[in-house]
C-alpha cells in the first residue's frame, strides 16, 4: 500500500489508541475523585462512564495523535502539501465526528444515594468545616455521633447518641432532635479524593485542556457552526505546527520544540479564553466575534507557521534525502 | 562500528547531572528568604534545598542526559565493516541504568527525606527565633529586662551564633541585674543540682552539716544521697535524725524574733514538701527567697520543689511563653476506641521545642460509651507532655493560686487522673494528622508503613498514605523505565548528518523542560491507577497491579530498545 492511503488507518489506529488511554484514565481519576464514595467500581461503572471519558478527552486525543502521526511522517516524508491536507483532513474529520457522535452516549445514569457511602465507622469525615464521627450506621440511624466543630464554644466535641442521617445530590445530612440537638448539612470531603489530585504542573495542564475540551462541548450544544470552526482552527494549528519537526537537522530537538508548542497551545487557548475574551467583550460588542476569537488567533497562527514551513523550510523528502 | 553507547552516555550524565545540581543551588541562594530562614543557615539552605530540587528533578534531567547522548551517539558504520547489533551496543548501559536506579533508590529513600527533615527543622527553628526575637524586642520595649534575658536566652539556644542577638542578651543581663530581681527565676531542669555527685560524697557532706548542727543542709544531702543510692541506709539515718531535730528545734532560739519566724517557716516548707505537697512547698519556699534571698537551705529546696512540681504539673509562665510560637495545628483524633467506649481528643496547637519539651495548648477530649452517654468530657487550656501522658496542671510560678487545669463539662474522672491523659499517638504522628501529605515528605517508606498501621486506629482514613506509600516504590521503576524508553527515543531521534549545530546547543535546555513535562505526565497516570487500585481494592492488590503494570512497561521499553536499529 503506498504511504498516503496508509495515513488514514495509521491515525485512526493511533486515535483509537490514544482516546482508550487518555479515557481510561479519565475514567479511573473520575471514579476517585467524585464517584467512589457513591459506588464501587464495577464493569457496569467503567461502561457506563467510558463514553463520557472520551467524550472529555476528544481534544486532547486528536491534538496527540496528530503529534504522533507528524513523528511517524517525519521518518517516512510525503510531499509537504499532501501530508498536510491529509493530517488536517483526517484530523478534522475524526474530532468533529468523534464528538457529535460520543456526545448522545455521554451521560451517567444517577444512582440512588446512601448515607454509607460516605460513612465508615470509626473514621472521621469532614462535613463542611466539621468532622463527623459515627460508632455505628444502619440504614439512616447513626448511633453514638461524634461532632467536632472547631469554632464550637464551649466546646468543641460534642456527642449525640442517635441522629439520622440521610444524603441527596451529594449533601449528607445529621439532623437530632437531642439532647444535645444536631442540625448538619454539606457536601462530605473524602479524604481519599486528595490522591488524585496532580502536581502543580500537571494540573495547570489539565486544566488548560479542560477549558479547550469544555468550550468545544458547549459551542456543539450552543452553536455548531461555530463548533465545526473552532475544531478546524485547532485541527490547523496542530497540523501546521508538524512543520517543527523539520526546523533543525537535530530530530530530538525539533520533537521537543513540537511538545513544548502543543502545551504553548492548550495554554494559549486558556489565557484567550479567560483572559483575553472577557476583556475583548468589554471592547467589541459582536458576541460571534468575542465567542470566535480564540479560534481565529489559533487560525492566524497556524497560517504563519505555514508560510514558514512554505517559504523557509526545505520540503519533507528533500530533508530527508539530505539525511540519507 | 560503534563503541559502547555507556562509554557516550555518562560524560553526558555527570555533565547533565553537575550543571542541574550547579542550577539548583544558585536558585536556591537566591530564593533564599530571610523572612523564612535565619541568614545563618542560608548555605546549609542552599545545600540542602538544590539536592532536593535535584532528587525531585531527577528523573527528567537524567532522562533527557540520556536522549541527548543517545541521539548524539551514532557513527556511520565503516564500508565493508558490518554494523553491531543495537542490542550489543545497548547491553551495557541497560546494565548501567540497573545500578543507577539502586543509587536513586537509596538516596530517595536513605537520604532525602533526613534532608527534607532537616529543612523543615531549619523552617521551624527560624519561625521559632523570628517569634522569640519578637518576645525579646517587646519586652525590651516595656523594660521588662528579665523576660527579655529569657527570650535572649531561648533565642541564642536556637541560633547561637547571632551577635546582635549576644549583644542584645548582654544589655538585658546587665539592665536585669539593675532592674534588682534575679535575672531569671533558678529553677534547674530536674532534681537537685547535686544529683551527679556519687552518694559517698553526699553523705560525708551531711555528716559534715551534722557535725556543724546545720540540720536543713545535713537533711538536704542526706536526702540527695538517698535519692542517688536508695540503698544508703546511713543517709536515711542522717535525713531521720535532721528531720528529727529540725521538729525539736524551737523556733525561739534563733536570734532575733524575726530568724526565728523564718526558721519555723521554713521547717513548715519543708514539712509540705517532704509530704508530697510540692506545689505549697514551692509557694512556701519562693516566698522565703523573697524575704531572705542569699538564704542557701531555702534556694537548694526551691529548686527542689520546682523538680518535684514538674513531675505533676508545669509552670504557666513557660507555657505561655511558648504559646506564640510555630507549631501544628488543628489536631484532631481518636485517643482509644474499643468494643464499649471511645476517646477522642483535639488540640488546638502543639509546639515542640529544641529541648524536646512539647506543650500543647487548647486541649479537649470526651469519652463517651457505645450508647454515646458521655462518661467524661473537660477542656484544657494548657498541656505538657511528660514521657507518655500530657500534664494538664498549671502553676503559677509568681501566686499562690490554684493551679490553672482542666475544666469538666461533663462527668469527671478519679482525682490521680484528673489532670493527666494518656495519649496514644507520638508528636510525629500528630504531626502527620495536623499537615497530612507535606509531613509524608520527610518520611521514608519504612517509617509510612508504621504509621499507616497506626493511622486505622487515630480515626483516620489510611488510602492517602497508602497510595503516598506505593507511589514511592513506583519511582525506581520509573527512573528505570524512563531511562531505557527515553535511550531509544535518542537513538531513533539521532542526528545523523555533520556535528550538532549551535542552534542544536542553545535549544538543548528545552529538552529536560519537555521531558519533565512527558515524565510528570506519566507518574501522574501512575498515580491515577495506584490510587484506583488502593481505594477499589486495598493495598495489597494495589501492590500485585502495580508489579504487573511495572514488568509491562519493563518489557515494552526493552521491546522498543532492542528494535532499534543500527543503520
Amino acid at each position: 500500500m503506498k504511504e498516503p492511503w496508509k495515513v488514514p488507518f495509521l491515525f485512526v489506529f493511533v486515535l483509537i489508541l490514544t482516546t482508550f488511554t487518555c479515557a481510561a484514565l479519565d475514567t479511573l481519576a473520575a471514579w476517585g475523585l467524585s464517584d467512589s464514595a457513591a459506588r464501587g467500581f464495577s464493569l457496569a461503572y467503567a461502561v457506563q462512564r467510558f463514553p463520557l471519558s472520551v467524550y472529555n478527552v476528544m481534544a486532547a486525543s486528536v491534538v496527540l495523535s496528530i503529534v504522533l502521526l507528524g513523528l511517524r511522517l517525519a521518518r517516512q516524508p510525503l510531499s509537504r502539501f499532501v501530508a498536510f491536507i491529509l493530517v488536517l483532513g483526517i484530523g478534522y474529520l475524526a474530532l468533529v465526528n468523534g464528538m457529535l457522535w460520543i456526545r448522545p452516549l455521554a451521560s451517567l445514569p444517577r444512582i440512588a444515594e446512601a448515607p454509607a457511602q460516605y460513612i465508615t465507622p470509626a473514621r472521621f469525615v469532614s462535613i463542611s468545616d466539621r468532622m463527623v464521627l459515627v460508632r455505628s450506621l444502619s440504614g439512616s440511624r447513626a448511633r453514638a455521633v461524634l461532632v467536632y466543630d472547631p469554632a464550637g464554644t464551649p466546646a468543641r466535641f460534642t456527642v449525640v447518641p442517635e441522629a439520622t442521617a440521610s444524603v441527596r445530590g451529594g449533601d449528607l445530612t445529621l439532623a437530632s432532635d437531642g439532647p444535645p440537638p444536631l442540625s448538619l448539612r454539606g457536601t462530605p470531603d473524602l479524604s481519599w479524593s486528595s490522591v488524585f489530585a496532580a502536581d502543580r504542573f500537571t494540573e495547570i495542564l489539565l486544566r488548560d485542556i479542560r477549558v479547550m475540551t469544555s468550550d468545544f462541548q458547549h459551542l456543539l450544544t450552543a452553536a455548531r457552526a461555530e463548533f465545526f470552526a473552532a475544531c478546524f482552527a485547532l485541527v490547523f494549528l496542530c497540523t501546521a505546527s508538524l512543520m517543527l519537526l523539520r526546523v533543525t537537522r537535530w530530530p530530538l530537538i525539533n520533537v521537543a520544540l513540537l511538545g513544548i508548542a502543543v502545551r504553548g497551545w492548550f495554554w494559549l487557548y486558556h489565557y484567550l479564553a479567560v483572559s483575553a475574551v472577557p476583556a475583548l467583550s468589554r471592547a467589541v460588542a459582536d458576541s460571534f466575534v468575542v465567542r470566535m476569537a480564540p479560534a481565529g488567533a489559533f487560525l492566524a497562527i497556524g497560517v504563519l507557521f505555514l508560510l514558514v514551513d512554505i517559504i523557509f523550510l526545505p520540503s519533507p523528502r528533500a530533508r530527508a534525502e539530505g539525511v540519507a | 562500528m560503534n563503541r559502547s553507547l555507556l562509554s557516550r552516555i555518562l560524560p553526558y550524565l555527570l555533565a547533565f547531572y553537575a550543571l542541574a545540581l550547579a542550577a539548583f543551588f544558585i536558585y536556591a541562594l537566591v530564593t533564599f528568604s530571610a523572612a523564612q530562614f535565619l541568614p545563618s543557615v542560608r548555605w546549609e539552605y542552599a545545600l540542602k534545598r538544590a539536592f532536593i530540587l535535584f532528587m525531585d528533578y531527577l528523573i527528567p534531567v537524567h532522562v533527557a542526559a540520556v536522549a541527548v547522548a543517545a541521539s548524539l551517539s551514532w557513527e556511520a558504520p565503516r564500508p565493508g565493516a558490518p554494523a553491531q547489533p543495537f542490542s550489543r551496543v545497548a547491553s551495557s548501559t541497560v546494565v548501567a541504568f540497573l545500578v543507577l536506579t539502586a543509587a536513586y533508590a537509596a538516596l530517595a529513600e536513605g537520604v532525602a527525606p533526613r534532608v527534607r527533615a532537616r529543612l523543615d527543622e531549619m523552617r521551624y527553628a527560624s519561625k521559632t527565633a523570628s517569634e522569640l526575637r519578637r518576645q525579646e524586642d517587646a519586652a525590651a520595649r516595656q523594660g521588662d529586662w528579665s523576660a527579655a534575658l529569657d527570650a535572649a536566652n531561648r533565642y541564642l539556644e536556637v541560633d547561637p551564633g547571632n551577635r546582635g542577638m549576644i549583644e542584645q542578651r548582654l544589655t538585658a543581663k546587665s539592665n536585669a541585674a539593675r532592674q534588682g530581681a534575679p535575672a531569671v527565676t533558678p529553677v534547674p531542669a530536674a532534681g537537685p543540682a547535686v544529683d551527679e555527685a556519687d552518694a559517698q560524697a553526699l553523705v560525708e557532706r551531711a555528716r559534715y552539716y551534722v557535725s556543724q548542727q546545720d540540720w536543713f543542709s545535713a537533711h538536704y544531702y542526706a536526702q540527695a544521697a538517698a535519692a542517688a543510692d536508695p540503698r544508703r541506709r546511713d543517709a536515711l539515718e542522717i535525713m531521720s535524725e535532721a528531720s528529727a531535730k529540725l521538729a525539736a528545734q524551737p523556733a525561739g532560739q534563733k536570734s532575733t524574733p524575726t530568724e526565728s519566724q523564718f526558721f519555723s517557716l521554713k521547717r513548715d516548707a519543708l514539712d509540705r514538701l517532704e509530704r508530697g505537697d510540692a506545689i505549697g512547698a514551692y509557694y512556701a519556699f519562693q516566698a522565703l527567697h523573697g524575704q531572705n534571698p542569699s538564704d542557701p537551705d531555702v534556694a537548694r529546696y526551691l529548686d527542689q520543689a520546682a523538680a518535684a512540681v514538674r513531675r505533676t504539673s508545669f509552670f504557666l509562665d513557660e507555657a505561655r511563653k511558648v504559646e506564640l510560637l510555630p507549631g501544628a495545628q488543628n489536631i484532631v483524633f481518636l485517643n482509644r476506641w474499643d468494643a464499649d467506649s471511645a476517646e477522642a481528643v483535639s488540640v488546638s496547637k502543639m509546639v515542640e521545642l529544641a529541648s524536646g519539651d512539647v506543650y500543647f495548648f487548647g486541649i479537649e477530649a470526651v469519652h463517651y460509651d457505645a450508647a454515646g452517654a458521655v462518661a467524661w468530657h473537660f477542656t484544657a487550656p494548657y498541656g505538657k507532655r511528660m514521657e507518655n501522658v500530657v500534664l494538664m496542671s498549671a502553676v503559677d510560678r509568681s501566686a499562690s493560686a490554684a493551679p490553672v487545669g482542666p475544666v469538666y463539662l461533663q462527668g469527671t474522672r478519679p482525682p490521680a487522673e484528673r489532670a493527666v491523659l494518656r495519649l496514644q499517638p507520638g508528636e510525629e504522628e500528630l504531626r502527620v494528622i495536623a499537615s497530612g501529605r507535606p509531613a509524608l515528605a520527610s518520611m521514608n517508606v519504612a517509617e509510612m508503613w508504621r504509621l499507616r498501621n497506626r493511622l486505622g486506629s487515630l480515626g483516620l482514613a489510611r488510602q492517602a498514605l497508602g497510595v503516598e506509600m506505593t507511589m514511592r516504590l513506583v519511582m525506581p521503576f520509573a527512573f528505570l523505565v524512563l531511562s531505557i524508553l527515553c535511550t531509544a527515543m535518542g537513538w531513533a531521534l539521532r542526528i545523523r548528518t555533520g556535528r550538532l549545530s549551535a542552534a542544536g546547543v542553545l535549544l538543548m535546555p528545552l529538552l529536560p523542560v519537555v521531558l519533565a513535562l512527558m515524565s510528570l505526565l506519566y507518574l501522574h497516570a501512575h498515580r491515577l491507577i495506584i490510587g484506583f487500585a488502593v481505594i477499589g481494592f486495598g493495598l495489597a492488590t494495589a501492590f500485585i497491579a502495580l508489579a504487573i503494570l511495572q514488568a509491562v512497561l519493563l518489557v515494552v521499553s526493552l521491546a522498543l530498545l532492542a528494535g532499534q536499529s543500527n543503520r
